[in-house]
């Protein structure tokens, strides 16, 4: 069987020595992000790319992607223990989690939320197997055309996740398209936006923009924060959960494990929107919805199954179509390109080690996440303990130690010094970075597609309508939109956003 | 009338000039025709778009309905030290070297700090540096200037 050839191709890959070096460096830093609050996995990616400069590819991509999903399990652990969510999408985890914890069952909390994780880790990591292949074969029939219309609905998709107004998330998607467009044009060598700056001949590197926005501004943000944390570090014990809380835990994974697999394929989907989904999914649905928000265990092992699952399914769209889902595949993104490697359905044929070789490392660092994280529990909390202002200045070094190596220029550590005050100066307002991000790394192939889709039409734009896939596409989007702007679904969803 | 959401109606304002910005630059570039659109085209769109949807947002901010919202205090204290910081950094780093730009950057961006003490900025100060030259120079060989130029 295929399946099983590819896999074993990709476990090899993934057990060697190095790469398996590696799984562990990321999975440990990411779990160690994942704790530290005021830093979360893209500034951490971001930083770490020039490390992975002198690595070859698959084991530079096993690296971040462990990195990501490591974060994921960290973030669930102070969620659960000092009721700070070190991720976003471990928010709704510390409601019930945070409760256990404070009724005594720390222990249980944590081990839902590390039984969870893996179980929907194996699971996903099967999806992406068994999907990915067919998925890419579609992606082959995909012409200029239905490429623009995917990319149009992916950054719709988008919108759904963020959590504030959709009129604001479309604009700072449009920000960062317009963002993205700076430098020299390849098909005309045209300059635009530069003004004659020679840093901006070549475009703003997504690093900066990523750095500027996820790095800086959320440092500027956290500093003018003070501070106050009661961690339950103490009282972690009796891990193993009891008959009854597992009957209870177990349906709850099976379903969180569904939902984070599904939303985390589709575009826009991703950790944050799943684990949202899933919590409020369980609540509807539990016999004892009385109990959430007091410490239900429904309530920490479906969001925390979903969260991990779609973390990784959300790698489907970006292996196969090359369409990133959400801000760290945007990262993804770049890591490939650094390493000369354009995603899409070629990457399978092209470079098939790497393909198999990362979704194999997956199944490994969940193994390990789970090996580390619940002896090493006492070593996270401690890192806690450490205050901020000796956090951030070190978060600063490796920003600007990561934007300077880029190509050696330190015009980049200036362009992101200015992105990240528009940054701080946007979220004030309301506005949310990740869309803009997204906007900036899809501009110059949402633009090439469009040129490439009107030559071939010569000039007509009903090409867009006309090919089925893009028409389905669009009706898709369209679809979207008007869902969102259905006054009762609008109000759901700002709910399940506002479920804490 | 009033500005009841105050958020969105600076936002707006703010795509709104960037749009039309953006949109003149645009203009001097060649728009082309659609079956080879020029360089300018689809910049000018975006920008168009943006401007009309930051106008959208800024009015409908006014609508006696709208969400009422605060625009936060902004820090401009903490972007500063911060900002300050990070610029120090590299335009230090050609002439200091790495080692004495971590330094500098680390004491510049902790003053930033409500809870600044020298003690304790200083020690990470230098563990910080150490690290930086561990791990980046001596372990990864990444290209920086590590010295002082006056030294080498």
């Amino acid at each position: 069987m295929d399946l099983i050839a590819n896999l074993s191709l990709g476990f090899a890959t993934a057990l060697s020595l190095q790469n398996l070096l590696y799984a562990f460096i990321g999975c440990l830093l990411g779990t160690l992000i994942g704790v530290l609050p005021g830093i979360g996995p893209v500034a951490t990616i971001a930083m770490l790319l020039p490390v992975t400069y002198g690595l070859s590819p698959t084991t530079a991509l096993i690296m971040l992607a462990g990195i990501f999903y490591g974060a994921q399990y960290g973030g669930s652990t102070t969620a659960i223990l000092v009721n700070l969510p070190g991720e976003s999408s471990s928010v709704v985890t510390a409601i019930d989690g945070y409760q256990m914890a404070r009724r005594g069952k720390a222990g249980t909390a944590l081990f839902t939320a590390g039984f969870g994780s893996f179980f929907a880790g194996c699971v996903a990591t099967l999806v992406l197997a068994a999907f990915a292949p067919a998925l890419a074969e579609l992606a082959f029939s995909f012409g200029p055309a239905d490429y623009f219309s995917l990319m149009v609905l992916g950054l719709v998709g988008a919108i759904i996740l963020s959590s504030g107004s959709i009129l604001k998330a479309i604009c700072m998607i449009l920000m960062g398209l317009l963002l993205g467009l700076i430098g020299t044009d390849v098909n005309s060598g045209v300059m635009r936006y530069t003004f004659g700056i020679p840093a901006l001949f070549d475009g703003i590197d997504f690093v900066c923009v990523a750095m500027g926005l996820f790095g800086f501004a959320e440092v500027i943000s956290n500093l003018s924060l003070k501070d106050k944390r009661e961690t339950f570090t103490n009282k972690v014990s009796g891990l193993w959960p009891s008959m009854a809380d597992f009957k209870r835990m177990l349906p709850a994974v099976f379903r969180g494990t569904t939902l984070g697999s599904v939303l985390g394929i589709l575009p826009g989907g991703g950790a944050v929107l799943s684990s949202f989904a899933a919590y409020t999914f369980e609540k509807k649905i539990s016999k004892y919805s009385d109990e959430f928000g007091k410490g239900a265990i429904e309530g920490v092992a479906g969001p925390e199954s979903a969260n991990n699952a779609a973390a990784q399914t959300s790698f489907i769209p970006l292996l196969t179509m090359g369409i990133p889902s959400n801000a760290v595949m945007a990262l993804m993104v770049g890591a490939m390109t650094i390493h000369n490697i354009t995603p899409g359905p070629q990457v399978m044929q092209n470079n098939p080690e790497l393909f198999w070789g990362l979704i194999a490392s997956m199944w490994v660092g969940n193994l390990m996440l789970v090996i580390l994280n619940l002896p090493m529990l006492g070593v996270w909390v401690k890192l806690l303990t450490i205050p901020y202002r000796f956090l951030y200045p070190a978060i600063l070094v490796f920003c600007c130690i990561g934007v300077y190596s880029l190509n050696s220029n330190v015009a980049n550590i200036y362009i992101t010094a200015i992105l990240s005050v528009f940054g701080y100066v946007l979220a004030k307002l309301g506005c949310e970075a990740a869309p803009m991000l997204l906007g900036f790394v899809l501009g110059p192939m949402m633009e090439e597609y469009f040129r490439r889709a009107l030559i071939l039409s010569q000039g007509s734009y009903s090409t867009f309508v006309t090919n089925p896939i893009s028409l389905s596409l669009l009706v898709a989007t369209a679809g979207l939109i008007t869902i969102m702007a259905v006054p009762s679904i609008k109000k759901k969803r700002q709910e399940a956003f506002q479920e804490d | 009338m009033e500005v009841r959401n105050k958020q969105n109606f600076a936002a707006g304002l703010f795509f709104l000039a960037f749009g039309i910005f953006a949109a003149v630059v645009a203009r001097s570039y060649s728009l082309g025709a659609s079956d080879d659109i020029g360089p300018g085209y689809f910049p000018f769109w975006l920008a168009v778009l943006l401007a009309v949807l930051g106008t959208v947002l800024s009015v409908s901010a006014l609508a006696p309905k709208a969400e009422a919202t605060e625009i936060g205090r902004l820090d401009w204290k903490a972007v500063a030290w911060i900002v300050g910081a990070v610029v120090l950094f590299a335009f230090l780093l050609q002439i200091l070297g790495i080692v004495f730009s971590v330094l500098v950057l680390v004491i510049v961006s902790s003053l930033g700090s409500h809870e600044f003490t020298w003690k304790g900025t200083l020690a990470s100060s230098l563990l910080l540096a150490a690290l930086v030259y561990g791990v980046f120079v001596m372990g990864l060989h990444l290209q920086f200037p590590t010295w002082p130029t006056l030294f080498s």
